[in-house]
């Protein structure tokens, strides 16, 4: 069953331009964040959304939840089209959709206390009637993100915590709406490594215990590899390959994700790793290049990258690429 | 909500001031002996005497007992005028640091409005159009404050949207009314507070501008109308410094008590300011 859907996704925003510029030139210039996405994701997946910083993974995902008013595209969430239901019926929706921060520090109200927290977004949608109802939900909540004993935490501010317990506290409020399909924007980047595995296992074991559909944005490779069913790589707005993670991993198409892939840190076995390192940033996604917009970069770049953008087409059974150079090592 | 108040020695002394003119305001009666507005004819412009702690004026009242009735008008001008320029301020500066676009901008173009034109001269005209109340000093003040406000936490707002917290709470489907309540708001409001204790200081000094040039409560007593009443009755001519001096004073050490714990607050929620 597919859970979300999106379609030819498309997230521009508009560039403030001066008032003189203004004037003598008509063209409004945008930046485009998503440029054009799609993709499905299914039931109880965990589907991970891999680039570079700048590359519009965030954007894209908060555009699939209401949070950023997409430019065009549809998506569609166990068949209902989000974008063209009314703000009031969407309210509906947004507890099955809901996000986890990267930085703990900034996602929670520093004057609420853990309790507070927790509780607003019951109350909000009439779980509970007051405060006090919602302490056997919340204490229940609390161990499930293994803040044990739940009641000393009640009443601890923000400040008081840790980052690590700072997360399991926002992952606890994002969970206790019951939703089902969660974005995890970068959830453990932010943390120690010692407490980066153990939220990462909370987080899976909570997947399966509450069957969730995790969307799960990184630019950590390895993390992806370790913990994803499926993967797709973003550059500049668009999506370059998608397909099964191990086989994305093992047998990489793009040139962009082969880079990518050759600099992820292995354990030696004897055999050694070219590693590539791409030249240069990635564009100003106000300038795109032309044709291929990975071109300027590539390693491999022939003619006809610089003319024609690549379409994104089908490799192998699941597996996806947006390369010319794929279409021509098939033709002969 | 917690607040973590921690007051330096400046702060507590400018509180005990405070402290001590709010007693005064209470409870005037407890401190003087005479009524404030019982004239005198045969005892006018005497000096201090046991009597008459700090003289009588040109009509005979005891001017001790009209400085410790004036506490009370200043004080409630300091008081209620910023509990209204900052309601004022604090929704204006919330909506259009919030909403982004017309809102905004409308809003923000009316503050610099009222941040650009000179207040005293506004303050005359206002005073001088609605009629010499007490009350209507205190509108017009508190009307004429909260363009300050509003910039101070328009300013803050504009920081404290972008913090993920209120776009969780748009992930969790709060009202915006919600949002701006109970999560900018009390995020805003210790910087509220300190400028507040600030604005005391110069909303109790414009009620003395506007009463001394003549436009003040003539049925109410204030340090403002002492100071004006003395400077009509020339008495500086009659060398009588005990008219004049003591209002004076009673001016500079409330709106200094007023400065000094605001500062305090001010480094208490600022930690960039705290000495260490």
């Amino acid at each position: 069953m597919v859970k979300i859907e999106i379609k030819n996704l498309k997230v521009w925003f508009p560039v403030r331009t001066s008032f003189l510029k203004s004037l003598y030139s008509k063209k409004h210039q945008y930046s485009h964040a998503v440029d054009g996405v799609s993709f499905k994701i299914k039931e109880e997946e965990i589907f991970c959304l891999a680039g570079e910083s700048g590359c519009g993974k965030t954007t894209l995902a908060k555009a699939m939840i209401r949070l950023i008013k997409p430019t065009s595209g549809t998506v569609r969430y166990s068949g209902v089209d989000l974008l063209s239901i009314g703000k009031n019926e969407f309210r509906s929706y947004r507890r099955k959709l809901q996000i986890i921060y990267q930085d703990p520090y900034s996602s929670l109200n520093p004057k609420k206390n853990v309790f507070n927290t927790i509780a607003e977004p019951l109350k909000v949608h009439n779980f509970i009637k007051n405060f006090s109802e919602g302490k056997d939900i919340i204490t229940q909540i609390l161990e499930e993100v293994e803040l044990t004993p739940a009641e000393s935490f009640f009443g601890k501010y923000p400040h008081e915590l840790s980052g690590g317990q700072r997360q399991r506290v926002s992952i606890a409020s994002s969970l206790v709406l019951n939703p089902d399909f969660i974005v995890a924007d970068e959830p453990v980047s932010m943390l120690d490594s010692s407490v980066r595995t153990e939220v990462l296992y909370m987080m899976l074991r909570l997947k399966k215990k509450r069957k969730l559909t995790y969307l799960f944005i990184t630019h950590d490779l390895s993390l992806a590899w370790l913990i994803s069913d499926r993967i797709a790589i973003m550059y500049l707005g668009k999506i370059v390959e998608m397909g099964p993670t191990d086989e994305v991993v093992s047998n990489p198409q793009h040139p962009y994700t082969k880079a990518l892939i050759s600099v992820i840190p292995r354990p030696t076995s004897g055999v050694k790793h070219k590693k590539i390192i791409l030249k240069g940033n990635p564009p100003d996604s106000m300038n795109i290049p032309a044709g291929c917009r990975f071109h300027p970069r590539c390693f491999e770049a022939k003619d006809i990258c610089k003319r024609a953008e690549p379409s994104i087409v089908k490799f192998n059974k699941n597996h996806y690429v947006a390369c010319h150079l794929l279409s021509q090592k098939r033709k002969p | 909500m917690k607040f973590r108040i921690r007051l330096n020695i400046k702060g507590i002394i400018g509180l005990t001031i405070i402290l001590v003119e709010v007693f005064f305001a209470c409870f005037p009666s407890l401190i003087v002996f005479h009524n404030p507005h019982e004239m005198n004819y045969s005892a006018i412009f005497l000096g201090p005497s046991r009597e008459h702690l700090l003289g009588t004026d040109e009509v005979g009242r005891d001017i001790f007992s009209l400085l410790i009735f004036g506490t009370r008008a200043s004080l409630m001008v300091g008081f209620i005028a910023v509990g209204i320029s900052t309601t004022v301020g604090s929704i204006v500066g919330l909506l259009s640091g919030y909403y982004k676009g017309i809102i905004s901008e409308v809003l923000m173009r009316f503050t610099d409005l009222f941040l650009a034109i000179p207040r005293l001269p506004l303050m005359l005209v206002l005073v001088a159009l609605v009629g010499q109340s007490i009350w209507n000093i205190i509108i017009v003040i508190g009307l004429l404050l909260w363009s300050q406000v509003a910039r101070i936490v328009r300013s803050q707002t504009l920081s404290i949207r972008e913090k993920s917290f209120i776009e969780r709470g748009k992930a969790f489907g709060y009202s915006d009314f919600r949002i701006i309540i109970f999560h900018i708001l009390p995020n805003v409001l210790p910087l509220v507070f300190a400028n507040a204790i600030l604005l005391m200081g110069s909303a109790i000094y414009y009620e003395v501008t506007v009463s001394f040039l003549g436009l003040g409560d003539p049925t109410h007593i204030s340090w403002g109308m002492s100071l004006h009443y003395a400077f009509e009755s020339s008495a500086i001519l009659y060398r009588a410094y005990w008219y004049i001096i003591p209002p004076g004073v009673a001016i500079v050490i409330t709106v200094l008590a007023f400065t000094l714990i605001g500062n305090a607050l001010d480094e208490s929620f600022n930690p960039k300011l705290r000495e260490r």
